[in-house]
């Protein structure tokens, strides 16, 4: 009990960028234990918060396919429907396809309890992934730019550098957008890296920002790589046709 | 509370000591932040209660009768003047038509069942949307004051973030006047007041943390506009050149 109040006070100060936060952490016997035990718990309490808002926003809102039938029959009676229908005969199954596939989208996009129970698991999984590969990267490029901390302090520190997290309980409550938590994140990455190796500010700006660097480009890529074999697979298909 | 108001009179008056004694003190981001959240909250209250009372007294269908004869009485005389057949009085007929099914749609949709009571349904996004507002004002805080930050240190500033971002959350102060902001006729000039006086203490709070002369101060607080203003340009012009290129060569083709 006393590691968790320890620990949730440590994050709670890590939030507010306080350096003696990040210090305590580095010192700590094993950072990447501790901050992997932060991280559960706190993946466990968002998707805990997620569930009860996705619950109550669903509760809150009239089923999908009534609104849609009421849209739909509504649109159906203006004069640019009338004249669409009347000039272009192929109008109306092109529009009802469209149609079908743009709420079939917005079903699944809708919050659900069934979701957010899904995501009970994928937060925690997701938060602990996101840490193990930025942590990495981030220790590489600090180590890189004269940084002189360990990895088990890198990691220990930006595991505290999730705080901002924080903010996103606030999903327990429907309808909320928690926005500033990418920013925020920044800011405590900066903070953990900094202390963890003992960097000036702009080399440490530096280890901060080149990992989401890389990661953008690597994104890019397999973007790009996604799109060249969807290309290739469709002109394979037309040419089959 | 005695602390806080005293903060919030210094800040107000931009009291250099106010400004110091929060940069020294271990807590400056929190107390700064959470001074600042508050004040957004209530500064968005008045157009919370305004969008709560909107929300609970939806369109009923009478009230759409009523608001469709009023706007027929409006356009009787207009409609009086136009010439049958004319393309303008189509439009209109148009138009009034769009506005009928837009009313009769709206009544529609609010008489849609969700499984929560009405009443509690109809809360729950507005009061979403009351706490949403100073978050957002907050990550545009956080995403500028980084910007501020980088430009300050360049100018040679040299002051702890967290204590910065403390500082600098005064600015919120003089934008509690955004609580009047609903208020017709005047509530925009007051909030505008307010947005520039919070200008001031940010400058200020700029000077005092990162110990740099005013006039690099003021730099370093508005160079973030104008750089990202700069870029804007920069990429209107280039699609501008594109455009006037893509026509240009279209017409030689042609």
């Amino acid at each position: 009990m006393q590691a968790i109040v320890r620990d949730a006070r440590m994050l709670w100060n890590a939030l507010f960028l306080r350096t003696d936060a990040y210090e305590e952490m580095r010192r700590d016997n094993n950072p990447f234990v501790e901050g992997l035990f932060i991280l559960a718990i706190l993946g466990l309490l968002l998707g805990l918060a997620g569930t009860a808002g996705a619950a109550l926003e669903w509760a809150a809102t009239p089923n999908l396919d009534e609104l849609q039938a009421v849209l739909l029959r509504n649109l159906q009676l203006t004069p640019a429907w009338e004249q669409a229908t009347q000039r272009y005969p192929a109008f109306e199954p092109l529009f009802r396809q469209i149609w079908n596939t743009a709420w079939e989208a917005a079903a699944n996009a809708r919050p659900s309890p069934a979701g957010a129970l899904t995501a009970m698991v994928v937060q925690p999984v997701s938060l602990v992934l996101g840490w193990l590969v930025y942590g990495l990267l981030a220790h590489l490029f600090a180590r890189l730019l004269g940084g002189v901390g360990t990895l088990n302090q890198t990691l220990g520190t930006t595991a505290l550098a999730a705080a901002p997290q924080l903010i996103n309980l606030v999903a327990a409550l429907p309808f909320v957008v928690a926005a500033g938590v990418g920013v925020w994140t920044l800011l405590c990455r900066y903070m953990a890296i900094r202390t963890a190796h003992e960097l000036s500010w702009s080399r440490a700006v530096w280890a901060t920002v080149l990992p989401y660097l890389v990661l953008a480009v690597i994104a890019l890529l397999l973007g790009g790589a996604v799109a060249a074999l969807a290309a290739m697979g469709l002109a394979a298909f037309a040419g089959g046709m | 509370m005695r602390e806080i108001l005293s903060l919030m009179r210094g800040a107000l008056t931009l009291d250099q000591a106010t400004f110091e004694r929060l940069r020294d003190s271990r807590d400056a981001m929190r107390t700064g932040v959470l001074l600042a959240l508050a004040i957004f909250l209530i500064a968005g209250s008045l157009q919370a209660a305004v969008n709560l009372v909107g929300a609970l007294r939806p369109l009923a269908a009478p009230e759409a009768a009523d608001m469709r004869r009023e706007l027929m009485d409006a356009l009787e005389p207009l409609l009086g003047t136009l010439p049958e057949g004319s393309p303008a009085r189509d439009t209109l007929a148009t138009f009034t038509r769009n506005l009928e099914i837009g009313l009769k749609l709206a009544a529609e949709v609010n008489a849609l069942e969700t499984p929560l009571p009405r009443g509690v349904s109809r809360t729950l996004p507005v009061l979403g949307g009351w706490l949403s507002q100073p978050l957002a004002r907050l990550a545009a805080f956080l995403a500028y004051g980084a910007w501020v930050l980088l430009f300050a240190k360049l100018m040679g500033g040299n002051g702890g973030v967290d204590r910065f971002y403390g500082v600098a959350a005064l600015y919120s102060v003089p934008n509690l006047l955004d609580f009047f902001a609903p208020i017709p006729a005047v509530g925009w000039l007051l909030a505008l007041v307010g947005t520039v006086w919070g200008w001031a203490v940010y400058v200020r709070a700029v000077q005092v943390t990162q110990r740099l002369d005013l006039g690099r101060a003021v730099a370093a607080s508005v160079l973030p506009i104008v750089a990202l203003a700069a870029l804007v340009a920069l990429a209107m012009a280039l699609l501008a050149l594109v455009i006037f290129l893509v026509v240009l060569f279209s017409g030689v083709g042609a």
